[in-house]
């Protein structure tokens, strides 16, 4: 086969999470074409933000303000917009991707190889971070991987974790129906959560180095992958929940501080309560219960405790939102 | 006479107008321009919008006639189950389950709908006791008993005599959940 099929990458980011400095194509902003539906609603989203309809809430706790600051470099979401825009520069909705693929074909590892097998899995997902996984595909096959995307005609070469290409998926939506059978319109802010939690993916923090890619090169599965891989914060790649977890077996936690679950616990934590909005903040309380309980390092399960502000208060240091490549050991 | 007829006339317009406006820019608000852009498999778009910009979390005030007058299923058997969220999180582990999201707008309604009345709030906490009780730690989903015990929290600010039955909730909670509860207010 001389060419991948996407769907076999974007399996990828089911399990990374991980981004600017993309390399091809136009350099614009891919949104609007088709008239893909999502990929309005993203731009509507990120507008949005620029017009600062969403700011830090000054009603919210302390620590989620200052921690928001931190992370975003301001209070507004202009400055949300701004931390976005360094990190996704391309939106693709699903109908843009049929028929997209890459090249040259990735080299199949024991890492890769399980992605195969979830080609058959056809995940009805939100929004996923694309170009951190092709990127560190590259690294593992000591190469340049290049998307194309035949229906918008683009051809991107992922040169950097901040390539910055995200799918957004039907999940991505405006609207959902409630319990009782009613429509309701889901607050730009949810979704806003998740550009921000996708962004964060894009940042290979700390880098990662040769040697931990040899790891990943002869890991025989994901799982072992994501159990001896020593440089999860590069992609801030999620881990699989353990045994005591409610999650248990699904790769949907995060092991180590400051990954995107934190930043988008933060991102609901500090515009929760902006405008007065009742429903949006208490959905935003649920992507706050959500997020932080999917946070290993403050959850100990069982036997231990459950202490957010352990991350809050900086236990575990000020969040580095810088971001890197492979670097020395 | 017929002039005096067509001013009272007149008059009685503009007042029904002046009484109208504040109500149609909330509807305005209720129902932003963006309205034209449904994702490609949100539900018909006949369907009542029940509400969007909901009202402030101190003093939410009234629910739209929609919401009011829509049945309200007991919270309990909304609640997603363990199974359902964990599919959905196999599909999407980035975003926040939609099933535990319409769970939470589903209890933000009836808040809204309770605002205001004692009894209501008593039936609603009645409600999120129930869910909040960890019966089933099996299937059972810690983020969303801690909405419960969190909109038990907001109750009983306003009517500080539950604050006992709180407490023993609480205590009863599946410990993940009433730890989730503690720290994220």
């Amino acid at each position: 086969m001389a060419l991948l099929k996407l769907a076999t990458v974007m399996t990828v980011v089911l399990f990374l999470t991980a981004g600017c400095g993309f390399t091809g194509g136009d350099g614009d902003r891919v949104l609007g074409g088709d008239g893909s539906t999502a990929r309005n609603l993203v731009q509507r989203d990120l507008d949005q933000l620029a017009r600062s309809k969403v700011r830090v809430s000054t009603t919210s706790d302390d620590r989620y303000q200052s921690r928001f600051v931190e992370i975003f470099g301001g209070t507004t979401g202009q400055d949300v917009r701004a931390y976005i825009d360094q990190r996704i520069q391309h939106f693709f909705g699903e109908a843009d991707l049929r028929g997209a693929y890459v090249t040259p074909n990735p080299v199949n590892t024991g890492y890769s190889q399980n992605l195969f097998h979830q080609e058959t899995v056809q995940a009805v997902r939100g929004a996923s971070n694309i170009g951190m996984g092709i990127w560190f595909q590259g690294l593992i096959d000591r190469n340049v991987i290049t998307l194309h995307v035949p229906s918008t005609g683009q051809s991107l070469r992922v040169e950097s974790p901040r390539a910055g290409i995200m799918e957004v998926g039907p999940g991505y939506r405006y609207s959902t129906v409630s319990n009782d059978g009613l429509e309701f319109v889901i607050p730009t802010e949810y979704r806003q959560a998740i550009l921000v939690h996708e962004a964060r993916h894009s940042d290979c923090t700390g880098g990662t180095t040769e040697a931990a890619l040899e790891i990943a090169r002869n890991a025989t599965d994901i799982r072992q992958f994501a159990e001896t891989y020593p440089r999860l914060s590069c992609g801030h790649m999620h881990v699989f929940c353990p045994s005591w977890h409610k999650f248990a077996g699904l790769a949907a936690c995060d092991k180590n501080p400051w990954g995107a679950y934190a930043i988008e616990h933060v991102y609901a934590g500090a515009v929760a309560s902006a405008d007065g909005d009742y429903i949006t903040y208490k959905m935003m309380q649920y992507v706050r219960n959500d997020t932080a309980s999917r946070l290993l390092y403050v959850n100990e399960g069982p036997s231990g405790s459950f202490d957010i502000s352990r991350l809050l208060d900086l236990e575990f240091g000020r969040p580095n939102m810088t971001t890197s490549g492979v670097v020395a050991e | 006479m017929s002039l005096r007829l067509l001013l009272f006339i007149l008059a009685a317009v503009m007042v029904m107008i002046w009484m109208v406006k504040p109500h149609r820019e909330s509807t305005t608000q209720a129902t932003p321009s963006s309205i034209e852009v449904p994702v490609a498999d949100s539900p018909p778009r006949d369907r009542t919008v029940a509400s969007v910009r909901a009202p402030a979390r101190s003093s939410p005030p009234p629910s739209p006639t929609p919401l009011a007058q829509a049945p309200s299923p007991p919270i309990r058997e909304g609640m997603p189950k363990l199974d359902e969220i964990r599919e959905e999180i196999a599909r999407d582990p980035h975003s926040p389950p939609l099933s535990g999201l319409r769970f939470t707008i589903m209890i933000a309604q009836r808040m809204q709908k309770a605002q205001g009345s004692e009894e209501e709030s008593r039936k609603l906490f009645a409600e999120v006791e129930d869910c909040a009780r960890n019966e089933d730690p099996a299937s059972s989903v810690p983020s969303l008993q801690a909405v419960c015990l969190q909109t038990a929290r907001e109750i009983v600010e306003r009517y500080p005599g539950l604050q006992n039955r709180f407490d023993e909730m609480m205590a009863k909670a599946e410990p993940e959940a009433a730890a989730i509860a503690r720290e994220v207010r």
